[in-house]
């Protein structure tokens, strides 16, 4: 394998891999968004109450 | 005060707000590192004196090995804080941070092996302790993985995965020191950014690299924090639904029983 491939495959591979799981996350989150109401979908609150999952 | 929260809520939701300009302002701002690094790798940096253009591998190589060690770091101390506050945010922001950490971990050893097949002659090489320790830290987070992914109940899980996370991460150090450690057991040279033998244009250019691919991990992380807590949410409705259609169906069998005493087995029974 000449020293251009090398350099190739590796650059690549880091694209290629985090691409793919970039596009694979932000469309599992798409899917998962329809299936959580708007108001449980933040992970905190402003005010004192917490979210229901969260610990008092 | 307010504010931040909710603005590191919406980042971390991509609801709509002021946030997510700002999630959005860092995606674009990794998309432009990523741009600048690799022309910079490609046109400007010079070849190595004694690996020629293989050096540029180095640009990648280096940032997504010191990517996987702050991934696994990062998700030992959200494991440490979920042990002591119990936080279901701070067990997802653990699987994220470590799942992104196993991928950095895994695409370090390719391209490591990638780098060394034309340098040192091998793809790999059991023998050298760099390598081998980098296989059992990923090998330990796919683990991590694998547990979570293991049924049961949610939290005595949650407990146990940042157990692993956090025993893992002594493995880390070992690692990072190895190449200093058995230097007599390894082919890999000791670490870029501290043996002074990189050039300006080069240094710059790793240390860019390393920066870009740190913010790319922050970026990364908190998208993958957000699916990991919708599927949470999900997770619990889904579980409330079941407690709600369990005890409905509890209700009106009690109302059945009070209605007409006579379809009660135990009223029945107690008749005949």
């Amino acid at each position: 394998m000449s020293n251009a491939a090398s350099i190739a495959i590796a650059w690549l591979a880091v694209a290629g891999v985090f691409g793919i799981y970039l596009v694979s996350v932000l469309r599992r989150t798409k899917a998962a968004a329809k299936l959580v109401p708007a108001d449980r979908s933040r992970w905190m609150t402003t005010d004192a109450e917490p979210t229901k999952g969260e610990p008092s | 005060m307010t504010s931040t929260v909710q603005d590191a809520t919406n980042s971390a939701t991509g609801n709509p707000g002021p946030s997510d300009s700002g999630t959005r302002t860092t995606g674009i701002l990794c998309l432009l590192g990523f741009i600048v690094v690799a022309a910079l790798a490609f046109f400007a940096t010079e070849p190595d004196d004694v690996q020629g253009d293989l050096v540029r591998i180095m640009y990648v190589h280096v940032p997504v090995a010191i990517m996987s060690y702050v991934g696994f770091v990062v998700g030992a101390i959200a494991s440490g804080y979920y042990l002591r506050k119990r936080s279901p945010a701070a067990d997802l922001v653990a699987q994220a941070s470590i799942e992104i950490g196993v991928l950095a971990g895994v695409l370090t050893i390719v391209t490591g092996a990638v780098w060394g097949q034309p340098t040192w002659g091998t793809y790999w090489n059991w023998g050298d302790v760099r390598l081998v320790s980098m296989l059992v830290l990923v090998l330990l987070y796919v683990g991590y993985l694998a547990l979570r992914g293991v049924g049961g109940d949610p939290t005595s899980q949650a407990r146990r995965s940042a157990v692993v996370a956090i025993l893992s991460a002594f493995m880390i150090p070992i690692v990072r020191n190895s190449v200093d450690w058995w230097k007599n057991r390894t082919l890999h040279q000791t670490s870029s950014l501290t043996d002074g033998q990189l050039e300006d244009l080069t240094l710059f250019t790793l240390v860019l690299s390393i920066g870009v691919f740190l913010l790319f991990f922050v970026w990364l992380t908190t998208k993958r924090f957000r699916l990991a807590w919708l599927e949470y949410q999900r997770d619990e409705l889904g579980l409330g639904d079941a407690i709600a259609q369990r005890r409905a169906e509890a209700e009106r069998g009690v109302e059945a029983a009070i209605a007409n005493p006579l379809r009660d087995p135990a009223s029945k029974g107690s008749e005949a």
